[in-house]
């Protein structure tokens, strides 16, 4: 057997265990209580009848996760520029950013339908506010996590301050951006998930999974709920994906969290 | 007639704490060009706070220091090289290298003749596009040696440059820094731990003496260059460091009550 197959069986190995775990779980239980517990083939078959449906859906939550990680991602880099540049500055707006953070999407989500009404936008918005946070405090902390020595290189080299941000501390900061991009690509599909529940589009065909959780729930499709759970987490997946690929293409050839090839 | 010196001190004094003892001075020191003088003393004898102070690093508490006739930190042609290798590790060793080029604005074409021909006086010109992680410690030292010599300078001061290498890499680095020195005509300054070093590379040697740091002894190296691993085994060799080792024995303080 080749190593790269027996390097991709333990977790093939490990979902059929799950898969008939699930399965053994779903027959353990008295019979009226199994509905709580969709059958595989239940599950299956809800695919099958809800398919175009949650794909539908799927992609309006993607395109509304994306929209609000890609902004948190550019505004924090912006925001965590200015935040490094001066201790005052970096006082002043640190509370202000907690509690950003702090405000729970629950009460902003009724404010957001009056400002800007229920859909896409409001989707974005509440994205943003749920990743953003993560993302400033990690890319700031990197920002100001460079070696006193590299800083003295730089002053020896008599760099301007623009110069030191953008050819010494943007580039040292970088494992600690792609760190709060990771965890923010965890919380974005929640996120948008979560904000389209409250504040997402009731209006036929623009609805996200949010919404479609939300009627399966009222017409108490248990099999439906779980499909809409399961293609949540392909999101979330989906998205750490893509953000590893790019922390890979970033750092691969120097940070120390990836062991050096042998080329 | 006697050339202006290149570095000049006239009761530098460095102090970090207002109210606290002088670190440093007040020193008096005139460095010629084309020395090279090798700064020796125990620990907190402010041998580091002096290049800091000639490299700009550092203001000075009190006293006039120039160099080249003018204030520390508005020099183009001055390069520090640091205790450690220093190396942008997301930089390739050529990127590496030009680094200090690319702050001062100097244009690529410039640039790319400048970098390979100090890549070519460390011997390192076919590492050029590895980065700083896939080289050894005397490579990057080499590296980082390379990014100071880039700059064409015309005072090198170098801070314990080797001291973190094997005896080995160190003699060898020495060695390659005399021969690099013979084709390129600066003037340095070099802190070191190491006696044998600094007999083998100077021209001059400083024995520092704490609390204040002041110049104990100001000794010539009267050793001909070129120097190589002969001169390791002359006899006027191994008297001079047995002479320098003494001498710095002597000003270290007997009692470590200090520490």
């Amino acid at each position: 057997m080749s190593p790269r197959l027996l390097r991709r069986l333990p977790p093939l190995v490990l979902a059929g265990l799950f898969l008939a775990g699930w399965q053994g779980l779903h027959h353990a239980l008295p019979l009226g209580r199994r509905f709580l517990f969709p059958s595989l083939p239940q599950l299956a078959e809800a695919f099958e009848v809800h398919g175009p449906a949650l794909l539908g859906a799927a992609g309006h939550t993607a395109l509304a996760s994306l929209g609000g990680f890609a902004l948190a991602a550019l505004v924090a880099a912006g925001a965590s520029l200015l935040l490094a540049s001066s201790t005052l500055v970096r006082q002043a707006l640190y509370p202000y950013l907690m509690g950003l953070q702090m405000v729970p999407v629950i009460i902003v989500a009724p404010i957001l339908i009056l400002w800007v009404g229920p859909g896409a936008p409001s989707v974005i918005i509440v994205t943003f506010l749920i990743t953003f946070f993560p993302l400033v405090v990690n890319t700031t902390q990197g920002l100001l996590s460079v070696e006193q020595a590299h800083l003295d290189l730089f002053r020896m080299g008599r760099a301007a301050r623009w110069q030191e941000l953008l050819l010494l501390r943007a580039p040292a900061a970088l494992p600690y951006f792609f760190t709060g991009l990771r965890i923010a690509a965890i919380l974005a599909p929640i996120g948008a998930l979560t904000a389209d529940y409250l504040v997402g589009s009731t209006s036929g065909g623009r609805s996200g999974l949010g919404i479609t959780a939300l009627l399966f729930s009222a017409r108490n499709e248990i099999p439906g709920l779980y499909a809409t759970a399961v293609v949540g987490c392909a999101l979330g997946f989906a998205l750490v994906s893509i953000v590893s690929g790019l922390a890979w293409l970033a750092l691969h050839r120097w940070h120390d969290s990836y062991t050096p090839s042998d080329s | 007639m006697i050339p202006p010196p290149l570095i000049h001190c006239q009761a530098l004094a460095k102090r970090f704490d207002p109210a606290g003892p002088a670190v440093l001075g007040p020193l008096d020191l005139a460095v010629a060009p084309g020395e090279f003088v090798s700064v020796l003393g125990p620990s907190g004898c402010g041998k580091s706070t002096l290049l800091r102070l000639i490299s700009g690093l550092l203001a000075p508490t009190s006293g006039a220091l120039t160099i080249a006739g003018r204030p520390p930190g508005t020099l183009d042609d001055l390069a520090y090289v640091f205790q450690d290798a220093t190396l942008l590790p997301w930089l390739r060793v050529e990127a590496n290298v030009e680094t200090l080029l690319r702050l001062r604005r100097v244009p690529a074409t410039e640039r790319a003749r400048r970098r390979d021909a100090a890549l070519g006086l460390v011997r390192l010109t076919e590492k050029a596009r590895a980065y700083p992680r896939q080289l050894s410690g005397g490579q990057r030292m080499r590296v980082s040696l390379a990014r100071a010599l880039a700059l064409e300078p015309r005072v090198l001061l170098l801070d314990e440059p080797f001291g973190a290498l094997d005896e080995m890499t160190r003699d060898h680095l020495g060695e390659e820094l005399l021969a690099i020195r013979a084709r390129q005509a600066w003037t340095a300054l070099f802190v070191t731990h190491s006696v044998a070093e600094a007999v083998f590379l100077s021209s001059r040697i400083l024995i520092l003496a704490p609390h204040p740091g002041r110049i104990a002894h100001d000794l010539a190296v009267e050793l001909p260059y070129p120097r190589n691993q002969e001169t390791r085994r002359a006899p006027d060799y191994l008297r001079l460091v047995a002479e320098v080792s003494a001498r710095l024995r002597a000003v270290e303080p007997a009692e470590a009550s200090a520490a």
